[in-house]
């Protein structure tokens, strides 16, 4: 029995040295991981280098609801997709960077759709200030006469 | 004056190296900036350096006019001028992925023309198309007719397409068509023909019954019939029967690889295969209008057509077509049960509760059987009724399609 389950499970390990003990049903969602497991240069316990612990947990929680909720209604996938989304921005570009590396596909599409709807019909300086790290004298000086042009042509 | 580290910041938010956002590799901004609005996605040029000509390769690009209210001149040519800007300043070097053109009416058949053209030479791959020009119809760009990339294609107001040459698509995986006129059985056979790698095929809002698909690789295939033109034939007869469809008008399909169906309508295909071993879903709608007289023909048929898809596991029948095999019991009972794999039974209900409105159903016990009787997996069989909502929808899609002189 053991061994059994043992056969379908896989260790990931993070950057940082965390292992994770993952279904491997789970793990193959990222297809880069399924991948190696295919062409068996995979052994027991994959190094997902560049992720970190934090990170590689909510991954594998991503991974796992959507591996459950095949049955369930896709509403609820939707709604447990959008509160999942819902991060500060830094873990956000960590959670795209690493869902872009390790290729799974669902959760880059509903980052990507999370941060398309942050800046979605926001004005230029709005958007430098919260995303590109403007600050705001800046905005208000350098780029005084740009964003009056800006704001004009695009709200 | 600003002092030097100052101006470097300055300059390195503008390269967009400093946030995180701008660090994103193209693929992944392209990605965000397909997930919203066209306007909004080209608006982040001002941004910075590194938003510029972000835009300017994105692979999909969605034009999608808005009918509501009901536009005028002035609303068309400012789309049309839009379309015309975002493909003129593009990227010419940056290959298309994703092309939707929903332009609704318009009258300058070049509009479309180009418009499609630009997205075939820029090899785009999955193409959506809902345009028709009045009074002049459009033609399709030759190179689209041979297109190596496309691998799936959409047509909303097939009415409105010219179906005089079919289409020979090496790549294409996916076609659907939305409403056609009579006439264009042709066209649907060769095109079939002609496009040999088809894995999935939707016809929607048919009017035709007399076409063959030969698909070798086909595995899902979709047939919705254009039920208020059977009520509009229906009409004519003066309620008391139907019009049987002709011996000589059949459905002909050849796909051995054939793992879903879908039926909506009067007409039963013919499958010619001897069997079809990767059948798994089967989902069949017959419509007939209310009070009307079912034919002993239609329910033969009908047996005929489950009979060849005895290989599914999971069968979605609507009530309607329980009515129609429950009406000639002497026909269901010289025939076998021919679903030997079922463990999954979907039943429709809500439209038959719709249109007797009763909270109660009565089940024809003796189909039941009939249909449930073969499976060696009836043990777990499971029995579910579903709510299909979208049906409204689709009949307002079909009567659109119908009449668009009209616009």
């Amino acid at each position: 029995m053991s061994s059994s389950l043992e056969k379908n499970m896989l260790i990931l390990r993070s950057s940082d040295g965390e292992e994770f003990i993952v279904p491997e049903v789970v793990a193959v969602m990222s297809k880069a991981i399924k991948n190696m497991v295919e062409d068996e240069c995979a052994s027991n316990t994959i190094p997902v280098p560049n992720v970190d612990a934090n990170i590689l947990a909510m991954v594998i929680e991503f991974c796992k609801k959507h591996d459950e909720s095949e049955a369930e209604a896709a509403s609820d996938l939707k709604t447990f997709d959008s509160e999942f989304v819902n991060r500060g921005q830094e873990a956000l570009y960590d959670l795209i960077t690493a869902a872009n590396f390790r290729d799974v596909k669902e959760l880059l599409d509903a980052l990507c759709q999370n941060v398309a709807e942050m800046i979605k019909g926001k004005s230029v300086h709005h958007i430098r200030i919260q995303f590109l790290g403007y600050q705001l004298f800046e905005i208000l000086t350098s780029n005084f006469i740009w964003n009056i042009w800006c704001d004009r042509d695009f709200d | 004056m600003e002092d030097s580290s100052n101006q470097k910041k300055k300059q390195a938010i503008e390269d967009g190296e400093e946030d995180r956002i701008s660090s994103l590799p193209d693929p992944i901004l392209h990605e965000i900036l397909s997930s919203m609005d066209l306007k909004y996605a080209i608006q982040t040029c001002a941004l910075s350096k590194r938003w510029r000509y972000l835009w300017t390769s994105l692979p999909n690009l969605r034009f999608d006019f808005d009918p509501y209210p009901p536009p005028n001149d002035s609303r068309r040519l400012q789309f049309a001028h839009f379309v015309n800007q975002v493909l003129s300043q593009r990227d010419t070097n940056s290959n298309l992925c994703n092309f939707y053109f929903s332009p609704y009416f318009c009258d300058h058949p070049s509009f479309i023309e180009n418009s499609l053209s630009y997205a075939i030479s820029h090899n785009v791959q999955q193409l959506h198309v809902a345009a028709f020009c009045h009074p002049n119809t459009y033609q399709l760009p030759l190179c689209l007719i041979n297109s190596e990339s496309l691998k799936s294609l959409t047509f909303e107001y097939g009415s409105q397409v010219p179906l005089d040459k079919s289409l020979a698509l090496p790549g294409l995986k996916t076609l659907h068509i939305t409403g056609f006129l009579n006439g264009s059985a042709h066209f649907i056979t060769e095109t079939v023909g002609n496009c040999p790698n088809l894995e999935t095929l939707i016809l929607d809002c048919l009017q035709l019954n007399d076409f063959n698909i030969t698909a070798p690789k086909l595995k899902k295939l979709e047939l919705w019939y254009d039920d208020e033109g059977w009520l509009s034939d229906y009409y004519q007869l003066d309620f008391d029967g139907l019009d049987p469809v002709p011996d000589e008008q059949k459905i002909v399909v050849s796909a051995p690889r054939l793992t879903s169906f879908k039926l909506e309508g009067r007409v039963s295909p013919v499958f010619s295969a001897t069997s079809l071993p990767c059948l798994d879903n089967v989902d069949i709608d017959i419509r007939v209008p209310f009070n009307a007289i079912i034919e002993r023909s239609l329910s033969l048929n009908v047996i005929n057509m489950l009979g060849q898809l005895r290989e599914a596991s999971s069968v979605t029948l609507s009530l309607i077509t329980l009515e129609v095999l429950a009406m000639h019991t002497d026909v269901l009972k010289s025939h076998p049960s021919p679903f030997h794999k079922l463990k999954h039974l979907n039943l429709i209900a809500e439209e038959l509760i719709q249109r007797v409105r009763s909270p109660t159903l009565t089940l024809p016990l003796n189909v039941i059987t009939y249909l449930t009787r073969g499976s060696s997996c009836s043990d777990t069989l499971v029995v579910k009724f579903l709510d299909r909502p979208w049906i409204e929808h689709r009949r307002i899609l079909g009567n659109f399609v119908r009449s668009p002189q009209q616009f």
